[in-house]
């Protein structure tokens, strides 16, 4: 039992959650070497680490921290697949964030 | 006024636990399932956070409430974090970004050796159906079902659902409160009571759920001059007896009811 939470943000969201671990769900456009681009409502740069098996074209859920100049650094990734409903990963982001309560725990730092 | 009101609301409470049994034959009877009063046995999505949140009556042995509803069961998915096995069962610590819970499968000590293995790896979503537990000060999910998300959707699909039933339990649902029972209420309302409507409306916004649960049924039912006993409102819209009578406490207090023929029948109170 642990309230930390990890909340799901889109590109667009970024910038009011740096520093902080978040859960972004997109379409994989462009890998170059340990870096992914991801489409999520806007385009995201995740800088994978090693484990990472992502695939360009398909769904991909990435964990990690925002850096200050908006790149991910990746904790997690993993493939999803080409069957992801990028809609319905917009409305779970929307319903996030219209709900903290049942959603979000307050940041530490005071955020959101 | 209001001292009146509290002894309408003794006399209520008293006369529903002796005829509580009555009421309950009346259901069985029909023989009808959906006619029950919801129990706190009905398995509802959460989200992790709002399992950990989650107040509980009496220390550490009370219900479980979520919304001011009482819940035991729930389902949710979440990804497994971490997996210890042990000797009488495997302990997943599954996070579902809203939070991390522990969830406990306990294992058949009946069964071949190889089900103490965990099935799932970390890092992966899975699906728990389960029974929420409390030991000392710690909470843990004590799994009936865990399964493998296939489709990834589905943890999407999940957490919509969970909101959609915090918003049920909490604005009322989406063909019984909130915006589209108020719109009935004023386009209903006609010429001439449209004053009257338009107060109800104004109440059934600050109401509580129950309230206004009890408040559509009442004006939706046939007989509501004669009106409706307390147990077959209770029964009808899926509530216990008590919060059958909170509610119709709440509807005397703002005038929306009265009784009837004895301290336990309500109707509407129509404007005229």
């Amino acid at each position: 039992m642990e309230s930390t939470s990890t909340p799901r943000i889109s590109a667009a969201l970024l910038e009011s959650y740096t520093g902080q671990n978040v859960i972004i769900v997109g379409k994989v456009l462009q890998l170059r070497g340990d870096i992914a681009f991801l489409e999520s409502d806007g385009q995201v740069q995740a800088n994978l680490n090693r484990d990472c098996h992502l695939m360009v074209g398909n769904g991909a859920q990435i964990i990690g921290k925002v850096n200050p100049d908006l790149t991910i650094k990746v904790l997690n990734a993993i493939d999803l697949g080409n069957n992801v409903d990028f809609q319905i990963s917009q409305s779970v982001v929307d319903i996030t964030h219209q709900f903290k309560d049942i959603f979000v725990y307050a940041d530490r730092a005071g955020m959101n | 006024m209001s001292t009146a009101y509290g002894g309408y609301s003794q006399t209520t409470y008293g006369a529903a636990g002796g005829n509580d049994g009555g009421g309950f034959f009346g259901g069985s009877q029909s023989g009808s399932q959906a006619a029950k009063p919801v129990n706190d046995e009905s398995l509802r999505p959460v989200t992790v956070k709002q399992i950990i949140d989650a107040e509980q009556a009496f220390g550490s042995d009370g219900p479980f409430r979520i919304d001011g509803v009482d819940v035991t069961q729930v389902t949710f998915v979440g990804m497994v974090r971490q997996i210890n096995p042990q000797t009488t069962n495997i302990t997943y610590r599954l996070d579902d970004g809203t939070g991390i819970m522990e969830v406990k499968q306990w294992l058949d000590p009946d069964k071949a050796d190889g089900e103490s293995r965990a099935a799932f790896t970390e890092e992966q979503y899975v699906r728990v159906w389960g029974r929420l537990k409390s030991f000392g000060n710690k909470r843990h999910v004590g799994a009936h079902v865990i399964k493998p998300v296939t489709d990834f959707n589905e943890v999407n699909y999940h957490l919509l659902e969970a909101a959609y039933v915090h918003l049920f339990f909490t604005k009322g649902g989406m063909d019984t409160g909130g915006g589209g029972g108020n719109e009935n209420f004023v386009s209903g309302g006609g010429d001439d009571s449209m004053f009257v409507e338009n107060n109800d409306a104004a109440f059934l916004k600050a109401a509580s759920v129950k309230a206004k649960k009890m408040f559509q049924y009442l004006n939706q039912s046939p007989d509501s001059n004669e009106g409706v006993n307390i147990h077959v409102i209770a029964r009808d819209t899926g509530m216990s007896v008590q919060d059958a009578t909170a509610a119709a406490e709440e509807l005397l207090g703002h005038g929306k009811v009265y009784t009837t023929l004895d301290d336990e029948t309500f109707a509407i109170l129509q404007g005229f």
